[in-house]
């Protein structure tokens, strides 16, 4: 009964706590049209302490939202733009020498903000982009001797083009795996776009975005977050999904075993819990279901398996790996 | 001697001499002289006839055949021809002529005539003998009906076994096969009643009942609850209720109208709690959910407006 009262009371806190989302998402649904689902996926990310690669087409608002976002949340952002002739000192910041007082002093670079959207991030070299998921990795950076902490909340939304190709620099696995998530931004439906067209017409001076959260709210709901019970089902539930990935034959689907290169990683593990409990939060439960696993399943494990050369023929890609296998993987 | 004795003597040696000198000159050529054979003496149309012509003459004579009547208007066409010569120990010679046929038509036929040519040397000129062979050869034609009687098949084999069985036989086969009928369609359904449903979820949740009455904990109650009424979705409904959360099973059941849908999805509902919210349930809530899912179960045993329409279907097909 103790453990009840507990999460009763979680569920209070959770619902007293959570109401920042719903200021955030009003002022969000002032400029953004639609796309409610990635929304959703940044929140979630945000109360993970997760980073986020969006593939999508140019003109979906994918810039917009992480601004919007940002500015809503009350947290410094900045945006960076990929290019094939970027250095890491572009990103993190360099010495610059002063010669009135002549030292070298630290300038820190783009990096040093809550929320980075960086943009078209396979656009860069790999040295560029493993400058930017070490930060993302270690939540610090180091210019000359000095190790400097970043901000916090620190959270990286990365954008690629998934239709051209040339002249860019794909992301290796390793770094992929560093992201909690990987969203895939879709067009709006009719009605939306109708909508974003009525409102894109009017000619007028771009919008103000209010400040409706403060940083505390947002750690608040993390420590929230982490305390958010999840039943030893459900973690079996999720290592047996990850696990799935990696040995198909084992939950009677041998066909996979020669379509999926290699699954995921114990990573994928890690974020599939933390993701699974952060969507808990915002649906306001102090409890995690397989239904919050099944809900972002595909944004954490899309960019975690890779599909075989036979897959490739067959035209599979990841998410019918990630079907299959919710199809014969028992919920308990 | 005597003029008398050697007028005698004379006249002998003229007669002598008379009487050898048809001796130098060459025999003229008589039918006798000329033999035909021919093999076989019957086959069908198409195949080929050994036909040869032996011709023996004065070993100073020269012979030849001509005017074999063979081609159009004919059932014989020569397909190749061979001849040679030998000598025979009674001082004449043998000429020989091996003649290959091929034979068409039907019936019988007149082996083909010819002409021995012969040669008594330049003085003499040629002697020409027109020979018809009196023989025959027998054509068969592959349609002819007649093939019956020149090469009649041989008579048909007696059955191995008595006759008489034959309808004893049948009679244990159809018997065999009503027997076979019957014991697929006991299996059928037995293995229909086996699986049902309705039947095996009813069985379940009595076992699940006699279990709470031994001690069960209710929580372990709500959960076996949840995996019968999944089960029993997944066998009645036909789609995968054991691999979808309580929302895609709300879904699914609102997708196809089913009516017991609500009080099914609270049940699951209570049992998401149990499962994943660490809830304890007291024992008169889990007989109370145990009741309900039993008059749930008893409500989908009735078929459905769907299930009306399939078998419909069915049927027609």
């Amino acid at each position: 009964m103790k453990q009840e009262t507990e999460l009763e009371m979680l569920g209070r806190e959770i619902a007293e706590e959570s109401a920042f989302i719903d200021r955030a998402r009003e002022v969000l649904a002032t400029t953004i049209i639609g796309q409610s689902g990635v929304i959703d996926k940044v929140f979630i990310a945000l109360l993970a302490n997760g980073h986020l690669l969006l593939e999508g087409v140019p003109g979906l608002a994918k810039t917009l939202i992480v601004r919007t976002f940002a500015a809503a949340m009350n947290l410094s952002f900045h945006r960076i733009q990929f290019t094939p002739d970027m250095l890491p000192a572009d990103l993190i910041g360099t010495m610059i020498y002063n010669p009135k007082t002549m030292e070298f002093h630290p300038r820190k670079g783009p990096v040093f903000a809550n929320v980075i959207l960086a943009d078209e991030i396979n656009r860069s070299p790999a040295k560029v982009q493993s400058a930017l998921l070490e930060a993302m990795q270690e939540k610090q950076v180091t210019i000359g001797d000095v190790t400097y902490p970043l901000g916090e909340p620190f959270m990286v939304l990365a954008t690629q083009n998934p239709v051209e190709h040339e002249g860019t620099y794909m992301l290796p696995e390793a770094q992929l795996d560093r992201f909690m998530m990987k969203i895939m931004v879709e067009y709006p439906t009719f009605e939306e776009e109708l909508e974003v067209m009525q409102r894109a017409s009017a000619v007028q001076a771009a919008v103000e975005i209010p400040q409706v959260v403060q940083p505390e709210e947002v750690f608040r709901a993390r420590g929230l977050v982490d305390r958010i019970y999840v039943d030893q089902r459900v973690q079996r539930y999720i290592v047996d999904l990850v696990t799935a990935t990696r040995f198909p034959d084992r939950y009677g689907l041998g066909r996979l075993s020669t379509m999926i290169e290699y699954g995921a990683s114990p990573r994928a593990t890690i974020f599939l819990l933390l993701a699974s409990k952060a969507h808990a939060f915002l649906q306001r439960r102090a409890y995690a279901t397989p239904e919050d696993v099944k809900s972002i399943v595909y944004d954490v494990l899309r960019h975690r398996v890779r599909p075989s050369y036979e897959a490739e023929a067959e035209n599979m890609k990841a998410e019918d790996f990630i079907r299959n296998i919710l199809e014969h993987v028992q919920v308990p | 001697m005597n003029a008398g004795r050697k007028s005698i003597l004379a006249v002998w040696l003229l007669a002598s001499a008379s009487a050898a000198l048809p001796q130098f000159a060459s025999a003229a050529l008589r039918p006798g002289d000329v033999r035909v054979s021919a093999e076989p003496d019957s086959l069908f149309a198409g195949e080929r006839l050994h036909y040869v012509i032996t011709v023996h003459h004065d070993r100073r004579d020269s012979v030849s055949v001509e005017s074999l009547k063979t081609g159009q208007d004919t059932p014989f066409e020569i397909t190749g021809t061979k001849s040679f010569s030998k000598k025979l120990q009674d001082g004449r010679t043998e000429f020989r002529m091996d003649a290959e046929l091929a034979v068409f038509g039907s019936g019988q036929h007149q082996l083909p005539g010819f002409t021995v040519i012969s040669g008594h040397g330049s003085a003499q000129g040629e002697e020409r003998l027109a020979i018809t062979p009196a023989a025959s050869v027998t054509v068969l034609s592959m349609s002819d009906s007649t093939v019956t009687e020149l090469r009649p098949i041989s008579p048909p084999v007696s059955a191995p076994w008595p006759t008489w069985l034959l309808l004893p036989a049948l009679l244990v086969l159809t018997a065999l096969g009503v027997v076979g009928y019957f014991i697929k369609k006991f299996v059928t359904t037995l293995r229909r009643y086996l699986d049902d449903p309705v039947r095996a979820a009813r069985q379940k949740l009595r076992a699940m009942r006699r279990q709470l009455s031994k001690g069960l904990q209710p929580a372990a109650g709500y959960e076996s609850l949840s995996n019968i009424l999944r089960e029993f979705l997944q066998k009645r409904y036909q789609f995968g209720a054991r691999e979808m959360v309580t929302q895609e099973i709300a879904d699914e059941l609102a997708a196809r109208n089913i009516n017991i849908r609500e009080e099914l999805i609270k049940l699951l509902d209570q049992a998401d709690l149990v499962k994943f919210a660490d809830r304890r349930p007291g024992i008169e809530d889990c007989r109370r959910s145990l009741r309900i899912a039993e008059l749930l179960v008893a409500t989908a045993a009735a078929p459905t407006a769907q299930d009306e329409a399939e078998q419909v279907t069915g049927e027609l097909e």
